[in-house]
């Protein structure tokens, strides 16, 4: 191999031609090293681009393997029990549910509602979701009358309906109805009985302390404006202390209306479950429907939670990765400089 | 061993980097007590066996290096280069101009001149054998050789 530089040409040739040769002696006490053992049999070195192109595709194909079977193992006729988990429940009472009304005038009850509603002694604010499946659309427009007419039999009203049928086959209602705390069990064994339940949702928020606060606040103002009436009746004020109190009189009177429009409207609502009731027909449910739709749905929702374990290994682990790498590579410059310092000295 | 074919350039590599040829002797020999120790970890898909050895010889002249640098510390003793008389160093047949501008090399310019000129190495082999890039490696290189040129100019008109 030529120098890089043709000018350097003569003086390249001149340097190889006068090449250092080993001298005899050092021939002969490499010669006389001990030659390197071969191993036995170790594992064969791989490298790390190869491990990535043969790890990383693995990895991928796991996941989704995992995901595939998960989906075909989960995705048998779906359970009521299932479907109709509790998912949510707040609130300090939380009891094993109550059975509908036996003498239900709407038909049989199939199947009930698990709920964890009971009657109490406090205020307590009751929010229901409840999603049911009709068979087609004459079942979908039969049941959102048959809910309507519960709702009014109940002692209730119907807050909003919202009916769509967008083909000549499938649609959907969504109706939020206010039914009386005292009939909310009965009026959810109803509600049940005009579908397949798909899921439900309970909530329950004890608003009693709140109440208490408001009726405490309530009696202090009472008291306060009473005391200011006594001052103003007393009669021996200066003008302008009168004018003083006069005005905190009506600041009082004012704040005292609102309160009691707060506590009525928190009263009136804990009196009242909301209950929002969805129906869909067959067809628009069929996420619900196909074993098929089933297991990608299952396959879908374990690769998701796959995909979050590994962004959070990323958000966790990345920082870890990216010092580990800047200190290797610290050392690695630290070190060759260190180098390039002996061997300028030297 | 096969390595004991590359001996005379193992050697001729750490005469360049040392600038001492019993160094140079003796570290050409600790480096192939290492290489047999070390020979399994040897990989032929990551380079030569020529590449690996002169890798493995930089390490160990550079460990010797250290290790008298200490050694000159705690001595404070230090080995004065200046006005040693002109041996055949670097080798046999050299002109005392060119021995002399190479023993005014530094280590590092003597040690590219040696894997790229003397053992023929090509450009990306050795410069992942000293750790920097190629264009650093052909930089040191070409002011290596400029320096040799000019200081057998200037030995000549002197």
């Amino acid at each position: 191999m030529s120098s890089p530089d043709p000018r350097h040409e003569a003086l390249a040739n001149e340097l190889r031609a006068a090449k250092p040769k080993a001298p005899a002696e050092l021939r002969e006490r490499v010669a006389a090293l001990e030659p390197p053992t071969r191993e036995r049999w170790s594992f064969p070195r791989i490298s790390a681009r190869r491990v990535s192109v043969v790890l990383v595709p693995a990895c991928l194909l796991a996941a989704l393997g995992a995901a595939l079977i998960h989906g075909l193992v989960n995705s048998g006729a779906p359970t009521q029990p299932a479907a109709a988990r509790l998912t949510e429940a707040h609130g300090a009472s939380a009891r094993p549910a109550l059975p509908g009304s036996p003498d239900a005038p709407l038909g049989a009850v199939p199947q009930q509602f698990k709920s964890p509603l009971v009657p109490s002694s406090r205020l307590q604010r009751y929010d229901v979701q409840l999603k049911l499946r009709v068979g087609n659309l004459d079942g979908l427009s039969n049941a959102t009358k048959r809910a309507m007419q519960a709702t009014h039999h109940f002692g209730g009203y119907v807050a909003a309906v919202n009916y769509a049928a967008p083909t000549a086959k499938r649609g959907g209602a969504r109706l939020v109805l206010m039914v009386p705390i005292d009939r909310v069990q009965d009026a959810l064994a109803r509600f049940s009985s005009l579908g397949t339940i798909l899921a439900q949702h309970v909530s329950i928020k004890d608003v009693q302390k709140q109440v208490d606060e408001e009726t405490s606040g309530i009696a202090k103002l009472r008291r306060q404006i009473s005391g200011i009436r006594a001052t103003l009746d007393h009669g021996s004020l200066s003008a302008e202390k009168r004018r003083s109190l006069e005005r905190r009189l009506a600041s009082g009177q004012r704040r005292l209306r609102a309160l009691h429009g707060t506590k009525s409207a928190t009263v009136r609502r804990a009196s009242f479950a909301q209950i929002k009731l969805a129906l869909v027909t067959r067809k628009a449910a069929a996420g619900h429907s196909g074993r098929l739709g089933r297991t990608f749905r299952d396959a879908a929702s374990v690769l998701t939670r796959e995909g979050e374990l590994v962004a959070y290994a990323l958000i966790v682990g990345g920082p870890l990765l990216l010092l580990g790498a800047a200190g290797i590579a610290g050392t690695r410059v630290t070190r060759r400089r260190s180098e390039e310092r002996l061997l300028s000295g030297t | 061993m096969a390595a004991e074919e590359h001996l005379d350039d193992v050697h001729a590599y750490l005469v360049y980097l040392t600038g001492d040829r019993t160094m140079a002797e003796e570290l050409t020999a600790e480096t192939f007590a290492r290489a047999c120790k070390a020979w399994k970890r040897y990989d032929p898909r990551r380079g030569s066996a020529k590449t690996w050895l002169c890798q493995l010889a930089r390490s160990t002249a550079l460990d010797h290096f250290r290790a008298e640098k200490r050694r000159r510390r705690r001595e404070q003793t230090y080995a004065s280069l200046e006005g040693r008389e002109v041996t055949e160093t670097f080798g046999e047949g050299l002109s005392p101009a060119l021995e002399r501008a190479l023993a005014g090399l530094s280590a590092a310019e003597r040690e590219v001149v040696a894997l790229r000129v003397v053992l023929e190495l090509d450009g990306e082999a050795v410069a992942r054998l000293l750790g920097i890039s190629a264009t650093a490696c052909s930089t040191r290189l070409s002011r290596a050789l400029q320096k040799l040129e000019a200081e057998v100019k200037n030995d000549v008109v002197a």
